[in-house]
């Protein structure tokens, strides 16, 4: 495809999870065989069976890990899809990032690849590190959804 | 330290001549000029150090990115004024392409790369005679080759630059092509059966009415005076044609109506069709190509035409959709969602003649879009009329996906109330013992939820389910556990798994069968959980694609409800095709067999569909086996899709 041409050949930087504990050659070499996607922006009223829906789209997806506060255990507003090709979760970068989702703009990024415990928010809160640094922090995140609830349930209450 | 700044100050400079080359063009028409008198500067001051680099990059550019042909050709002629050398060796870099490109049947490069020796033609750099020698050879090959590709090849670079070449080369190729196409070649690709023209037949055409009229006059004439020696040069013409070079016209979609100017939809579609080709996998860059182009009738005509063809590819729907959706940002896009909105009206008065996949990828590709619209749509086509069964049915499927989506009041809420009957019930888990069955015990139900909430280990609960406290037994016991387990995991698909997890040993002692049966008993009004957890339960080796393929054929034997097409079952075999790994031929003919029995309108349309889908699974040889079990008409398309690919 000619869209490479439009981009740099020699980039000076791409975005680097060190708490991966991987050197840059290494981590940009994981990005190139991966999979997995890291969806970020999410409501947290969006069900696991929407993003399956939204992303099979692009191919078959292997699995959906939806991203939780570390403390509260609840949905806040990410989470990691696995597909079986990598050349499917390219098309779901192409086709949905951002995507309307739950009246949310979601964002779609590489990711090196689920591994447990990165299903938990790093935030100060529990929640998604950039909701703790943003301004704009939606306070009605916390509450969205409860405990191993249906976040639909959650949902239809607060309406 | 030293080589690794070095190796930076080589890379900014990569990174500066390709925007430099990339870009050139993109500024307006006026500034063409001085930049290409500044790039050749660039080329003919860097050339010792980054030549190689340089020349790909040139080439690659004309060779991928439609409509700047003769920008580049200008680029060529002004650094061979300076440095015959370099523009010698890029033509034979490109001359080499042109022979991989030809071996790998990449057709969409191959007329751009034409294109561009035919500007380097019109500027007397590349001789006439050498590029006329090379289309020669490729209309031997139209002649003796049952695929178009050559056609199209020659047909695209004689429409474009018609004016320069002889008129014995433009009537050879008007005679070869003058044959009829296979009317059952014709008859797989339309999308609507009253479709009669194909994109070969549209060329041809054109070059005829450009006969009559005359050519225009190549661009790049006004750029750049035309050379006064051309060089030496002759392309090698023992070119091995290999069988990826196929290719078969698809035919001209017209949603519109409009008798069409066949010369300038032919351009302007041309141009659409490439920058799709170039730039999809990039599609911000394909919206910001796109978003100016002025005649929003053949936009759409020429995206729908690419997502309605039958050559099924399942990301197609969401990828001409978020196409859409990045196009209706522009600002030109209120009279685009118009056009879209009237676009599909047209397609729903036509529905009786189009093809069903069609409608499956239309339906899929709308309901992307509607979603990213905050579901706002006008609805007024569905509201003022009363609707056929298939515009109905064609509604349902619509807003199924839409739910699927979303949730189902924020669908509700957007939707006209007289269109909320056409919404499936609100998806929720049914389970049955506690008030519909009255004939079983439902403390057993209770008694194993109650397990299940404190988190019993499966040890546990076999222990329960062998207790005295229990009064069931054997089959109808696993039935009152299973739907128990699906009911309680209907909280989220992450309880769910961890209750399969979690109760593995005791559910692989269940048949596939009871699983399946409980499941789409507990999830009847949700079609959707039913195929995520049949994908679980697939992952999981509790049920396989053959399993599944017979509870369905099962399913619509019992109900006797094989001619219901829209049924979950239906869906639910394609499921069973897509999943199975080495064995989906052997379903598809389970299916087909199952089926071969009916013989009318609607089974071969479903069918065929299906075939259409699944075909790639299909070799040439085994086309046979199914054609067995399948009716004439379906079984020759069949071997005709094989044949296309």
């Amino acid at each position: 495809m000619a869209a490479y041409l439009y981009e740099s050949p020699n980039p000076d930087s791409e975005y680097i999870d060190r708490q991966q504990g991987y050197g840059t050659e290494e981590y940009k070499e994981k990005l190139r065989e991966s999979s997995t996607l890291y969806i970020g922006n999410l409501s947290n009223y969006t069900k696991e069976e929407q993003i399956y829906e939204l992303f099979s789209l692009c191919g078959k997806v292997k699995r959906v890990v939806m991203g939780l506060d570390r403390y509260k255990k609840t949905p806040c507003g990410f989470c990691f899809v696995e597909y079986y090709t990598h050349s499917a979760a390219a098309n779901a970068i192409n086709c949905l990032n951002s995507t309307q989702l739950e009246n949310r703009i979601i964002r779609a990024d590489w990711d090196i690849g689920f591994k447990e415990g990165r299903q938990y928010g790093r935030g100060r809160g529990g929640g998604q590190k950039r909701d703790s640094v943003r301004n704009d922090n939606e306070s009605h995140r916390d509450d969205e959804a409860a405990d191993g609830e249906d976040v639909g349930n959650k949902r239809k209450r607060r309406n | 330290m030293a080589a690794e700044k070095r190796a930076k100050t080589v890379g900014n400079e990569e990174n500066r001549y390709q925007k430099l080359i990339t870009l050139i063009g993109e500024f307006g028409e006026e500034k063409i000029p001085l930049h290409i008198e500044k790039l050749k500067k660039e080329i003919v001051d860097s050339e010792a150090i980054f030549k190689d680099f340089l020349i790909k990059l040139l080439v690659e550019c004309s060779s991928w990115i439609p409509g700047k042909e003769h920008i580049y050709a200008c680029v060529v002629v002004k650094v061979h004024e300076e440095n015959p050398s370099f523009a010698k060796e890029l033509l034979d870099y490109s001359s080499n392409l042109l022979k991989d490109l030809i071996s790998q049947g990449n057709l969409h490069r191959l007329k751009l790369l034409l294109r561009f020796y035919s500007s380097l033609v019109s500027l007397n750099y590349l001789p006439k005679s050498a590029l006329e020698q090379l289309l020669l050879s490729f209309i031997e090959f139209s002649a003796s080759e049952t695929s178009e590709f050559f056609s199209i090849l020659v047909a695209s670079t004689l429409l474009h630059y018609g004016g320069i070449f002889s008129l014995n080369l433009i009537q050879k190729f008007l005679e070869v092509t003058r044959k009829t196409r296979d009317p059952e070649l014709k008859s797989v690709l339309k999308v609507f059966t009253h479709q009669n023209e194909d994109i070969l037949q549209g060329y041809i055409k054109s070059l005829y009415s450009c006969q009559e009229l005359g050519f225009q006059l190549p661009k790049v004439v006004s750029i750049q005076q035309p050379i006064e020696q051309s060089i030496e040069y002759s392309f090698q013409t023992d070119i091995e044609v290999t069988n990826k070079c196929r290719y078969f016209s698809d035919m001209i979609l017209d949603i519109f109506g409009q008798s069409i100017n066949i010369n300038s939809f032919i351009l302007q579609s041309e141009l659409i069709h490439e920058n799709l080709a170039s730039f999809k996998m990039n599609l911000e860059l394909t919206a910001q190509k796109l978003e100016n182009f002025p005649d929003h009738e053949i936009l759409l005509n020429t995206i729908f035409s690419e997502l309605l063809s039958l050559n099924f590819n399942e990301t197609e729907p969401v990828l001409y959709s978020s196409l859409m959706v990045k196009l209706s940002r522009s600002p030109a896009s209120t009279s685009l969602e118009i056009k879209l909105i009237e676009a599909v009206e047209k397609i729903m008065n036509d529905i009786e003649n189009i093809n069903s996949l069609s409608l499956e990828k239309l339906y899929i590709f709308l309901a992307y879009y509607i979603s990213n619209m905050s579901f706002s749509w006008n609805w007024s086509f569905f509201v003022e009329k009363p609707l056929n069964s298939k515009q109905e049915m064609f509604l349902r499927k619509l807003l199924g996906k839409l739910v699927r989506l979303s949730y189902h009041d924020i669908v509700k809420a957007e939707l006209p109330e007289s269109l909320c009957v056409y919404l499936l019930p609100e998806p929720e888990a049914i389970l049955r013992f506690t008030e519909v069955e009255e004939s079983v015990d439902n403390t057993d139900s209770q008694l194993i939820i109650d397990r299940i909430n404190s988190k019993a280990p499966t040890q546990a609960m076999k222990a329960l389910l062998t207790s005295k406290e229990i009064c069931n037994s054997g089959d109808l016991l696993m039935m009152i556990f299973c739907e128990s387990l699906f009911y309680q995991g209907s909280k989220s698909l992450q309880h769910i798994t961890i209750y399969l997890e979690r109760y593995m040993e005791i559910l692989t002692g269940v048949s596939a069968n009871r699983l399946l049966n409980s499941l789409v008993n507990v999830w009847a009004r949700s079609p959707q959980r039913i195929e995520l957890i049949i994908g679980k339960l697939i992952g999981y080796k509790l049920i396989n694609s053959e399993d599944l393929c017979n509870f369905c054929l099962e399913r619509l034997t019992k109900h006797d409800s094989w001619q219901d097409f829209h049924t979950l079952e239906w869906d639910l075999l394609e499921l069973a095709v897509s999943e199975a790994k080495e064995q989906k031929l052997e379903i598809l003919e389970l299916i087909c067999q199952s089926v071969s029995s009916i013989q009318n309108d609607m089974y071969y349309d479903k069918i065929q569909t299906f075939l259409r889908k699944f075909h790639k699974v299909v070799d040439n040889s085994q086309v046979t086996s199914l054609e067995n079990s399948l009716p004439t008409p379906v079984a020759k398309s069949l071997r005709k899709l094989v044949e296309l690919r």
